[in-house]
């Protein structure tokens, strides 16, 4: 393959090369015949000579009618056509029709001759008078007389000359097209050459770029099916896993002695850590088919820090692990994102640094970034020294690799899939003074101030539930008693009861800006804002919930 | 000697007959001191313009620097725009200028090249005044060097020389 490609690259460039060397050498024909053109097309030289021949006669015959006293021709009228039989003999010695002509004449001397005989005849001219002897002006037409002939003689060479000379650039023509024809053809040759080529060409990459489309599609279906398998196992696996800890629990309800009960600790450890490695096997899988989608909710940041903190508690209590989580005075309350995600990211990197690492001592500070949320997660290690540092299995090969890497590395490798897949950046710090800082950058959108979030009040837990769960798919704050920094705009009241008219009026008393919107069918439409019937939409909800709709009085 | 030699010949002979012909009945510029005589043979009502030397050399002088057929290298040429001088003249429906010189040669160029190119009655080269010995005192001359286009040669045969008579048809 590789010996026909340059087989083809070669006779591509040898006629791209030959069509070169062709341009050029037609292109000097053209220039040969446009030379030739122009010169077969320049002052025709044996026009200048008859002329002199004509200006010659014209004189001589004034001459003769001043001699045989014509009343109209004076000595002025022989003087003038002197000077124009002067001014034509003085053509054939100035320019290029002068110097060809002279080409002509240089065996000849007719020129010459002329040249002298004008100056010999000059003053006889200039002076000449009708009582001049009869012999001086037989003399002067005699002379000139046999100029003329040898002024023919001059004409009659030039006329043969360039005839030759006009036969000679035709020829050239004739030549130089012929040439063009046989370097037009030889391009046409070429030309068909290089088609034929690039069709050869052309077939070839068509047929490799189906192949490659062909592996791709097999290489995607490969990943896909391993996907499917390892999405199905960790499934199948969980179901057992979760019997097993379920079992577990209830045996541990059981009279048990203190080694038992150990034993049983031990068991259920190590059931809920192949659960998570099950789960990280699910993320790993969503994020390797790129079927991983972030949310988009409100959250409140103490939650997430919360969060975090109950994960390691029991890492703490049992390995004595010092974990303390500080939030930035300047951090905002409130943020739009994924908080089970950012969970899991902050998981996964404090689990490695724990567990891998080996480090004692993490301190995790959360605090405003430069357009989202700066996490550095500070922790005590050894440098180099320490077996567990291996910042490459955090940063893996650059941007997330999927393809390789150790057993401890998986979690790492989900954490930094998930900040890549939300935009953001990890940066490690090599460790100074015994301690390394792993920042983490998310771009997040951020609520300063007070947020503004809706009250739910309603008398069942599920629909409570339901409306917090859709507030938050919505990015709307759910207020919560107590908390700081809270606007209520909105009020949704589970509607019906005895007591309707007295809550309404109580939420009102509230959250006077506040809209009362009614979920399900109220007993008084007139008391709320807005009525959003059962079951509650996403559409509904926010078009009853928003400070410009319309009131939707509608009683079902 | 070919038959196309015999047949140039013959019409050369001619040429030169007729011309002695003509000759007898050529009329030169009225005045003596006239060089030049511009005529609208539009409008036969309207006066022939007749130009002295001095007439000539009192219009604006515009300089051309040129190779021609007939010159050894460059040549500065001086005199003023044909243009100029036929400005005298009502021009009326005139399209075509006819140009005669003393030897009764004469050609016709488009009114066009008068307002294309600055064409202009050389009276001077290199400083000296030209005489009817040596194409003067009037020769046509175009800025053939200028112009690509004036390469050809057509302009070549325009630049007719010993010019004493202008007629606009």
């Amino acid at each position: 393959m590789r010996i026909s490609i340059g087989i083809t690259r070669g006779l591509a460039a040898v006629a791209l090369l030959g069509l070169m060397v062709l341009a050029v050498l037609g292109f000097r024909a053209q220039e040969k015949d446009m030379q030739s053109l122009r010169e077969s097309g320049q002052e025709i030289i044996y026009w200048s000579t008859s002329q002199g021949e004509a200006e010659l006669g014209r004189f001589l015959a004034v001459l003769g009618r001043f001699a045989l006293g014509e009343p109209d021709v004076t000595a002025k009228t022989v003087n003038r056509r002197f000077d124009i039989l002067w001014s034509r003999v003085e053509l054939f010695r100035q320019g290029d029709v002068g110097r060809r002509i002279r080409s002509y004449d240089s065996e000849l001397g007719i020129i010459a001759e002329l040249r002298a005989l004008l100056g010999k005849h000059e003053k006889a001219i200039l002076n000449i008078s009708r009582d001049d002897p009869a012999e001086l002006q037989r003399e002067i037409l005699a002379d000139f007389t046999a100029a003329g002939k040898r002024l023919r003689a001059l004409s009659v060479l030039v006329l043969a000359g360039e005839e030759a000379r006009l036969a000679g650039a035709r020829d050239a023509v004739r030549s130089s097209a012929r040439l063009t024809w046989i370097f037009s053809m030889a391009a046409l040759v070429l030309s068909l050459l290089l088609i034929g080529i690039m069709l050869i060409e052309t077939r070839r990459y068509r047929r490799m770029a189906e192949e490659s489309a062909e592996l791709a599609a097999r290489a995607e279906a490969a990943s896909r099916a391993k996907s499917r398998f390892l999405t199905m196992m960790s499934h199948e696996l969980r179901t057992p896993m979760n019997g097993v800890l379920g079992l577990l629990a209830l045996v541990r309800q059981t009279a048990l002695n203190e080694r038992q009960i150990r034993l049983i600790d031990q068991a259920d450890r190590s059931g809920q850590q192949m659960s998570a490695l099950l789960g990280d096997i699910l993320d790993f899988s969503d994020l390797q088919s790129e079927s991983l989608v972030m949310a988009h909710d409100m959250f409140e940041l103490r939650g997430l820090a919360r969060a975090v903190e109950e994960m390691f508690g029991p890492i703490v209590q049992r390995e004595g692990v010092k974990f303390t989580i500080e939030i930035d005075s300047q951090a905002p309350r409130w943020v739009v994102g994924d908080l089970t995600r950012l969970r899991q990211v902050l998981g996964h990197f404090v689990t490695f640094l724990v567990d891998v690492v080996g480090s004692k001592d993490v301190r995790l500070a959360i605090a405003r970034g430069s357009n989202g949320l700066a996490f550095d997660i500070d922790v005590a290690v050894q440098g180099s020294d320490q077996p567990g540092w291996q910042p490459e299995a955090i940063f893996g090969r650059g941007s997330a690799h999927y393809g390789d890497f150790a057993s401890d590395s998986l979690g790492p490798m989900i954490a930094r899939g998930l900040v890549s897949l939300m935009g953001g950046t990890i940066t490690l710090h090599r460790p100074v003074a015994g301690r390394a800082t792993l920042s983490i950058s998310v771009p997040l959108e951020l609520i300063d101030g007070a947020a503004d979030c809706v009250r739910i009040e309603a008398g069942s837990v599920t629909v409570q539930t339901v409306l917090a769960a859709l507030l938050r798919k919505l990015a709307r704050g759910v207020w919560e008693p107590g908390a700081a920094n809270q606007k209520v705009t909105a009020i949704l009241m589970e509607a019906g009861g005895e007591e309707e008219t007295v809550r309404a009026a109580r939420l009102r008393s509230d959250h006077p800006a506040a809209r009362l919107v009614a979920v399900g069918a109220p007993r008084t439409a007139g008391l709320f804002d807005a009525v959003c019937p059962q079951p509650v939409t996403a559409e509904a909800l926010v078009a009853a919930i928003s400070a410009g709709a319309e009131p939707q009085l509608e009683v079902l | 000697m070919t038959m196309t030699t015999q047949r140039a010949l013959s019409r050369i002979c001619t040429c030169i007959l007729l011309t002695i012909l003509v000759l007898a009945r050529t009329a030169m510029p009225a005045a003596a001191d006239d060089l030049l005589a511009i005529r609208n043979a539009t409008n036969p009502a309207q006066a022939e313009v007749r130009f002295s030397e001095a007439d000539l050399l009192a219009l604006p002088q515009v300089t051309i620097r040129t190779r021609t057929e007939f010159t050894d290298g460059v040549v500065e040429f001086v005199g003023p725009l044909a243009r100029d001088a036929i400005a005298f003249i009502d021009v009326g429906s005139a399209t075509t200028i006819h140009l005669v010189a003393a030897n009764d040669y004469a050609i016709d160029i488009p009114f066009s090249d008068l307002t294309d190119y600055d064409v202009i009655l050389a009276m001077q080269t290199n400083g000296e005044r030209l005489t009817i010995r040596d194409k003067g005192p009037i020769w046509l001359m175009y800025p053939l060097d200028d112009h690509a286009e004036l390469q050809d040669p057509m302009y070549n045969n325009r630049l007719i020389w010993q010019l004493t008579f202008i007629e606009l048809r």
